[in-house]
């Protein structure tokens, strides 16, 4: 794994999934609680801060009126009904524990469907960085993560799910998109295994 | 937004759906399988646990997490580990009750029921049938303590109707020797008044006799002398003479006293034979002749040994023993024990004709052997022995049964070989046995010991 080509990219950490006030939070909570999802993140970023490798963040946020929603079915509409994501609230607001790496994370804006490529200049940051390896992390995993994680694949993109820094709706579909779903496209492991790849080739 | 970038959010949108109908329908199966309270669990080839419900830590106290990739067996008892072990090999599908340790060490009865898969894996429940066995096991320790008592009250049932008829046979018994004794005492009373009564007039009569005889021999020498020197008296006293037959008189009646004498002697002899057998003023144990209680009886029977129409005189042998000390007894009873067996000695022999008897068969009457001995210095045996025709085995096991008799009703109280038995052997501290075989005659054996115990 090459750190100069690598980026990890952070998916919904934000206070109305991972706050214990957040709108949305009871929809990740038990699997969040599960994997440790936000613990284990913060340790990895923690460690990949002193390294070269890129960290992007990739927020979700919604006008007021959710304009930007056409329609909306499943997951968008439920983001419509109750109210999350809304700009300028608490609610689309990065979690406090990453704070302290503000300036280390890349925010690239203007996310407001699943997929984080959607709407984004994503990509076009990750080619002019000349990233080939895109590590995710975030919530929700079978909507968000895998929904980017494919369209970073079929982007020509190696995508590694990073299964104890991800949250799902419940255990059962946090496991069965980890044994199921993201090997036919990626590849899963845990921060802790992602840091053991790492360190060699820090050290070098 | 790109065409594949819709399809992406699309086929999102599609596994949204599927995973939340797909993780509903698992939700609700495992909400169904959580809230059962039997155990349900998953085994993999090696037998080991690769799923458990909360029932397997509500029933068995063991944690989920740590009991995961155990095997089964390792929470059976060991006593029942071969019953599972069977089982799996043979992939039976049978219920099976098997014994499981609780995390607190404590014994559960839990009922496994296993479905086997094509690939050896097996599924199963297990449901806590403690209670049930418990109950069970109660329930048949009841039935067994139920079963228990009643036989032990039929035992006891029995034993008190043992002893009931033991207490009415010994009733019977006593009915019997007190309607016995009182006839005996009766007899005993009227001989005992009958000697008493002529024991004084006969000792007149032959306290006299010998005077008599002085005097009739006087009277005899004086006639004698008349007619020496009066050979020609008047002729009045030649026809008195001549009718009394004076010279017959003269020569006979010395002979008459002299019968009278041996009258009088025997008479003397049988009232006192009497009065010793009767011995009523003997309800003590006394020191006693058994020789004289022998030859009392035997006087008392004489008549009935005498010749009848039907056979002659008994013989009587006495083989009696020099050496016998006095033994202590109580003579009356005893006495009685000889009149029972020498009375049915006698009405054995009368039994039979001389034809009847090889013994008999030129030889006169029927016979009878009094033999007497001393064991050990301590035992004195009486042996009463006949010629009679013997006693069949069958009877002989009942002879000493109260109210047995083969006589008529009326002839006999069946009393007599009973009470004889329980005087020699209860009252005596003694031993009465009888030997007999057909045609070889009846032999009855006492053994009563020289000195009676204190008490």
């Amino acid at each position: 794994m090459d750190l100069n080509n690598t980026a990890l990219l952070l998916i919904g950490f934000q206070n109305d999934y991972y706050s214990s006030d957040g709108i949305l939070n009871s929809v990740i909570e038990a699997s969040a609680k599960a994997s440790n999802t936000v613990r284990n993140t913060i340790q990895l970023i923690q460690h990949l801060a002193e390294t070269p490798i890129l960290i992007i963040s990739a927020p979700i946020f919604f006008t007021k009126n959710y304009e930007e929603l056409v329609d909306p079915v499943g997951i968008l509409k439920t983001v419509k009904d109750v109210g999350a994501f809304q700009e300028k609230t608490k609610g689309s607001q990065t979690i406090e524990e990453l704070h302290p790496f503000q300036e280390r994370i890349l925010e690239v804006p203007g996310k407001r469907g699943l997929n984080a490529f959607v709407n984004t200049n994503l990509d076009e940051i990750l080619q002019k960085r000349n990233i080939r390896h895109l590590v995710l992390a975030g919530a929700v995993t079978s909507i968000c993560i895998d929904s980017t994680g494919r369209s970073a694949y079929e982007k020509g993109y190696y995508v590694s799910v990073l299964s104890d820094c991800i949250s799902a709706r419940t255990v059962f579909e946090q496991e069965f998109y980890i044994e199921n779903v993201f090997p036919l496209y990626a590849n899963t492991l845990t921060s802790e295994e992602l840091l053991e790849q790492l360190t060699p080739m820090a050290a070098t | 937004m790109h065409e594949h970038d819709m399809t992406n959010e699309l086929h999102t949108q599609i596994q949204y759906r599927l995973i939340e109908q797909l993780t509903e329908s698992e939700r609700r199966y495992r909400e169904l399988v959580e809230s059962l309270r039997e155990i349900v669990f998953e085994c993999d080839l090696d037998g080991c646990f690769v799923f458990l419900n909360k029932a397997w830590t509500e029933i068995l106290g063991y944690s989920i997490q740590e009991s995961l990739g155990q095997s089964l067996e390792d929470f059976i008892l060991d006593a029942d580990r071969d019953v599972w072990r069977s089982a799996l090999l043979q992939q039976t599908e049978e219920d099976l009750e098997l014994r499981f340790s609780h995390q607190t060490g404590s014994t559960l009865w839990l009922e496994l029921a296993i479905r086997f898969n094509q690939d050896s894996k097996f599924t199963g429940s297990l449901n806590n049938i403690t209670e049930r066995k418990r109950a069970e096991s109660l329930l048949k320790q009841a039935n067994e303590d139920l079963e228990s008592r009643i036989q032990s009250r039929t035992y006891e049932l029995s034993q008190t109707n043992e002893q009931l008829s033991n207490t009415l046979k010994k009733l019977q018994q006593a009915q019997g020797w007190l309607i016995q004794q009182e006839k005996m005492s009766s007899l005993g009373q009227l001989v005992a008044g009958v000697a008493h009564e002529i024991n004084n007039p006969i000792s007149f009569i032959h306290g006299n006799l010998d005077h008599i005889q002085d005097y009739i021999e006087d009277l005899i020498k004086l006639v004698q002398k008349y007619h020496k020197y009066y050979p020609s008296p008047a002729e009045e006293i030649q026809v008195v003479a001549k009718k009394i037959e004076l010279d017959f008189i003269l020569e006979d009646l010395p002979k008459v006293l002299s019968s009278m004498q041996m009258g009088s002697d025997r008479i003397c002899e049988i009232v006192l034979s009497l009065r010793n057998f009767s011995r009523l003023n003997e309800a003590k144990i006394k020191a006693v002749d058994i020789h004289k209680g022998l030859e009392n009886t035997l006087t008392i029977l004489n008549h009935r040994l005498k010749p009848s129409p039907k056979r002659p005189a008994i013989q009587v042998i006495k083989e009696y023993s020099n050496d016998l000390p006095l033994v202590e007894c109580y003579a009356g009873l005893l006495n009685q024990v000889f009149m029972n067996i020498l009375a049915n000695a006698i009405e054995a022999i009368d039994e039979m004709g001389p034809d009847d008897n090889p013994l008999m068969q030129g030889k006169g009457g029927g016979q009878i052997t009094l033999k007497t001995s001393l064991i050990d210095h301590q035992w004195v045996r009486i042996s009463i022995a006949d010629s009679g025709p013997g006693i069949p085995s069958a009877v002989q096991q009942q002879i000493f049964n109260p109210f047995f008799t083969t006589k008529p009703v009326g002839k006999s109280t069946g009393m007599g070989l009973a009470i004889s038995y329980q005087i020699v052997t209860e009252q005596h501290g003694g031993k009465l046995e009888c030997f007999s075989s057909r045609d070889q005659g009846t032999e009855f054996v006492l053994q009563i010991p020289v000195q009676q115990a204190v008490n």
